[in-house]
């Protein structure tokens, strides 16, 4: 019984070490792994996600933020979701909200998947618009949009 | 045997187990991913200096066109005359909207400006945005309004007289006249020449009048005004 229960264990053992390694992962077995933009820091795994900068807003006018992402890794990534937020503002007199700039949700269909070390502006884009009353005080000043995007590995 | 099989069981179940979880760990990361963009807004901007000339006995203040952003001209001018004079006149303001052409152009009345060296400054605006103040234009003076009968001919400001330079002695008729109202010298258009004439004539009908009385700067300035 002994041989039995010694063989079997070294078999599964040995069954589940060959799935890991042949899953071919970047990190190594057992690492959390957390895929978020910008590139590599310890365990985590980032992939490149920018906005366009955009200029030239005054009251009424309205842009859009097309953005940019990046797989830097050898399998595909499915990008979920993504939105933007206005996060902050120089001017005090320039409050950071929607009274001084409304960012929009993104629009554009989800998921799109990013081929593996690809680059892929999203076909979709995200839509800011100053308010026609927004205050005197947001004259020329610079406003912070935060963008975040979720995905995870995808087979193909 | 029984044993075996159940041990067997086991030894399944945790290979299962296993690769399943390794699947499903590979399969479905979440990928929260933040970035920051910026965003300007664009810059109020200062006026544009305007430039100013007289036709007739009023004064004609021109200046370009400005713009927000490419997409977005101004909405209004706020253009206002600032009094030069010894003890200044109120500044008188016009408010004009947009034409959306390269220039823009407002005149004030010679009964506005009579009796007064002015110059004009010009602040632009969008919706309830105020651009700066901009520089202020050359000065331009003009005769006081009373010159009731003699000025009838000699013009109480540059207009029609002027062409000549300002060696021009009659101006001091303009003066003795005192206090008339305005209205009533204006209406003595005779000899309203071609506006073209006027810049030129600025500078010269100013400078007699103070001479004679009125504290109506005789600025050196004139010499701006030609624009």
């Amino acid at each position: 019984m002994r041989v039995w229960w010694t063989a079997i264990t070294a078999a599964t053992a040995l069954v589940t070490a060959c799935i890991v390694a042949a899953a071919g992962q970047e990190g190594a077995p057992g690492e959390d792994m957390v895929l978020t933009h910008g590139g590599r820091q310890g365990n985590d795994y980032r992939f490149g996600l920018a906005g366009k900068p955009i200029k030239g807003l005054y009251p009424g006018a309205s842009r859009r933020i097309n953005i940019t992402v990046t797989n830097p890794y050898g399998f595909a990534l499915s990008l979920h979701h993504v939105s933007a937020r206005l996060v902050s503002t120089s001017n005090r007199g320039c409050p950071a909200t929607s009274a001084s700039l409304r960012v929009g949700d993104y629009t554009g269909r989800l998921p799109v998947i990013i081929k593996p070390r690809d680059r892929r502006v999203l076909p979709g884009s995200i839509a800011v618009a100053m308010p026609r009353n927004a205050t005197p005080k947001c004259s020329n000043a610079r406003f912070t949009i935060a963008l975040s995007s979720t995905g995870s590995r995808t087979a193909r | 045997m029984r044993r075996g099989a159940r041990h067997l069981l086991v030894g399944l179940v945790a290979t299962t187990l296993g690769l399943g979880g390794t699947l499903t760990a590979f399969a479905d990361w979440a990928v929260p991913s933040t970035v920051t963009v910026k965003a300007r807004a664009a810059k109020m901007p200062r006026g544009v200096q305007p430039s100013v000339a007289k036709q007739g006995k009023t004064a004609v203040v021109s200046w370009s066109a400005q713009q927000l952003a490419p997409d977005a001209g101004m909405d209004e001018y706020v253009i206002t005359a600032h009094s030069l004079n010894a003890p200044p006149l109120p500044d008188i303001t016009h408010v004009v909207a947009a034409t959306g052409g390269p220039s823009e152009s407002v005149t004030f009345s010679a009964a506005e400006v009579a009796g007064g060296t002015w110059q004009w400054t010009i602040t632009p605006g969008f919706r309830h945005w105020v651009g700066n103040e901009s520089k202020k234009s050359s000065r331009l003076t003009f005769a006081t309004a009373p010159a009731a009968t003699k000025t009838a001919a000699t013009g109480t400001d540059a207009a029609t007289t002027d062409p000549a330079p300002r060696v021009e002695p009659p101006t001091p008729t303009d003066v003795t006249s005192p206090a008339a109202p305005k209205p009533t010298t204006d209406p003595a258009p005779t000899l309203e020449p071609p506006p073209a004439l006027e810049p030129t004539e600025d500078a010269t009908s100013a400078p007699p009048e103070p001479a004679s009385e009125k504290p109506l700067s005789p600025d050196p300035a004139e010499s701006d005004l030609t624009d």
